[in-house]
């Protein structure tokens, strides 16, 4: 198993009160898999990923649990060693290419930088090899010295794909690697992440609002909800039979492309406040399937048909 | 476009801009109220064959078109007339020389020194954000900024000038002194410059500061930040590759700004300390309604602000890669 992350709880201090962006999530990932993140905004998933480099702005405290990565303990790392540790082991493809990149350098400054300064390659080598990322993500290799905003939305998130394989991590995280872009664009860098997984044999942890992209890339799937994993397996199960009501629910909310026409349902109510989570299972004044239990005891995720489901429903 | 042609394209412009106010210079002192043959040929201290000189010089009694063509004509000869109070010495002369070297001498000293300090300041505030060291900063800089001019510089004087006996009150050299070599002339002179330039620096130290502050606290807040501190890069490279460059942009144009401080001088500063520069001719001109002069020193102002913008356009170019296309 590549990542271990275990009973993680991260809060915010805001001035309004906590917020419990990750609350108890348990989660795993193994090498060579892709693996998706799925909820709605505001459900706790950017701070996941930024929880997993140790990025997580300064009024976010991480309250309790455990990230191994690799046989590394995450959270025990000191600056130094964290300096040493992000984009070696683990690197990030940011939410929004479009302002990922420095506007003031080349393209390939950004990636050669990397390279000289954590990797030990001498300038021309740098360069050299920036090319050999920029044609295995296609991209001409004769733009390596063009600035960001010469380059089109999806050439940007392809050379920041470039950017985060430069040092050969164990895992990249994808934080909304294809929100910005049209579907064609989508489905092209989609299949790059999966090329390069076959490929390098990297591990991706793509995070998205959209189970569209999900059901494209991802061999498993996680679904969050609040701050809590409330279903996790294969991607390929979650969607033939989702287990949790509220994975049900985002399913019938999407648009499906291959199957029978159907009217959309909605999932009623709104977002939880992350202020003040109704007690119990944080989704159930929305679940149509809700019953007493379900607003006094907090649901442990169980294993239930060969995956993980947060549900009263299964005992 | 190519940069070569951006450029030229600036340079016309700046051109085009200089005409303008060359035009409206000669245009302002016209509309004034009065006959300007009355108020600046009738000046009792001129000589009368020096006012009939400057009468035909500036053709007074002729149309108004013509004499705008006559000013032009004289101006790109490099005449602005001759000064009254200085006795119709030629206001090029009044303005070059001594009175500017003074001003250069002083503004270009205090904008370096608060443009270092209040730099250092501002990015060792913006990158340890909501410490006491930054608010004791933020402070300091907004009430120094808030204090005007010359009362710090009447402060000044009235504390290290005349209690202490530190500072000379007034002038630029003391006066009726014999020096022996250069070194003791330059040594005086500097020692009249400790007060408006102590001065200055701390009126300018604060703006510098603030703005770098929270240029920087706007470059931070960028995802491409965030991308430079996840690639584990050093701390250094962080915050003067990544974030400096971007930082410095807004910078550019103040700096351009101050260009032009050089030329003005800081009328406030300068006639609270005497010291001999073009503040101090601007303020004895109005108050002596020597007009050729404030006209020529406005020339002069404009031309700086054209040069220095012309400059920063195109170090801007230089800087930002995204700005030739745009």
């Amino acid at each position: 198993m590549l990542l271990k992350v275990r009973d993680l709880r991260v809060y915010y201090d805001t001035v309004a009160g906590v917020v419990k962006a990750v609350d108890g999530v348990s989660l795993s990932v193994e090498r060579g898999e892709i693996v998706g993140l799925a909820g709605e905004s505001g459900s706790g998933k950017t701070t996941m990923a930024r929880a997993i480099m140790r990025l997580l702005p300064s009024n976010a405290r991480i309250v309790s649990g455990e990230i191994v990565l690799d046989g590394v303990d995450v959270l025990s790392l000191s600056e130094s060693e964290l300096k040493d540790f992000r984009w070696k082991k683990v690197s990030m493809v940011f939410q929004g290419a479009m302002n990922a990149l420095n506007p003031v350098l080349r393209v390939g400054e950004q990636i050669a930088e990397v390279l000289v300064e954590k990797a030990g390659y001498d300038k021309r080598r740098a360069w050299s090899r920036v090319e050999e990322l920029f044609k295995l993500v296609g991209i001409d290799p004769s733009r390596t010295r063009d600035y960001p905003h010469e380059f089109s939305g999806g050439m940007r998130q392809r050379a920041v794909i470039a950017m985060a394989i430069a040092l050969n991590p164990d895992l990249v995280i994808a934080d909304e690697p294809v929100t910005a872009l049209d579907v064609v664009v989508q489905s092209k860098i989609l299949d790059l992440l999966k090329r390069l997984r076959d490929e390098l044999g990297i591990s991706v942890l793509l995070i998205t609002h959209d189970l569209s992209v999900i059901a494209e890339a991802c061999d498993r799937t996680a679904i969050m909800y609040a701050g809590r994993i409330v279903e996790y397996g294969s991607t390929e199960e979650v969607f033939e039979e989702p287990l949790h009501p509220y994975t049900r629910a985002l399913i019938s909310a999407f648009p499906s492309i291959t199957g029978e026409r159907r009217s959309f349902e909605p999932i009623k109510g709104d977002p939880p406040n992350m202020l003040n989570l109704p007690p119990g299972c944080a989704f159930h004044p929305r679940c149509p399937k809700a019953f007493d239990k379900c607003s006094k005891e907090v649901p442990e995720l169980k294993e239930v048909k060969g995956r993980l489901v947060a549900c009263h429903l299964w005992g | 476009m190519g940069f070569k042609e951006y450029v030229a394209r600036r340079l016309l412009s700046s051109l085009v801009t200089f005409f303008l106010i060359i035009v409206l210079n000669f245009f302002i002192f016209r509309i004034m109220p009065g006959d300007p043959t009355r108020t600046i040929a009738r000046d009792a201290r001129l000589l009368p064959e020096q006012r009939e000189l400057l009468k035909k010089r500036f053709g007074l009694d002729r149309p108004l078109w013509d004499q705008f063509i006559l000013y032009l004509v004289n101006l790109f000869r490099g005449d602005l007339g001759l000064s009254f109070q200085y006795r119709g010495t030629p206001v090029v002369e009044v303005i070059l020389g001594r009175r500017m070297l003074n001003t250069f001498l002083l503004m270009g000293s205090s904008i370096a020194v608060a443009l270092v300090i209040g730099m250092t300041l501002g990015t060792i505030a913006a990158w340890k954000r909501g410490s006491k060291a930054d608010i004791a900063a933020i402070i300091f800089s907004l009430v120094t900024y808030s204090i005007p001019t010359f009362w710090m510089g009447m402060l000044l004087i009235l504390v290290f000038g005349y209690y202490l006996d530190w500072i000379p009150i007034s002038g630029t050299i003391t006066t009726g002194v014999e020096y022996q070599t250069f070194w003791e002339y330059a040594a005086d002179y500097l020692h009249h410059m400790v007060g408006p330039m102590v001065t200055l620096v701390i009126s300018f130290i604060g703006y510098h500061f603030l703005l770098m502050r929270n240029s920087l606290l706007d470059v931070f807040t960028e995802d491409y930040m965030l991308t430079a501190i996840a690639k584990g890069l050093s701390t250094r490279t962080i915050l003067f590759k990544h974030a400096m460059r971007n930082a410095l942009l807004p910078m550019i144009s103040v700096m351009a700004l101050e260009v032009v401080y050089l030329f003005s001088g800081a009328t406030a500063t300068e006639t609270v300390f005497t010291w001999q520069g073009l503040g101090l001719l601007i303020y004895e001109s109005v108050v002596k309604q020597d007009y050729p002069v404030l006209q020529g020193i406005f020339i002069f102002m404009a031309l700086a602000v054209l040069t220095a913008n012309f400059v920063a356009d195109v170090v801007y170019a230089l800087v930002d890669p995204r700005i030739r296309y745009g």
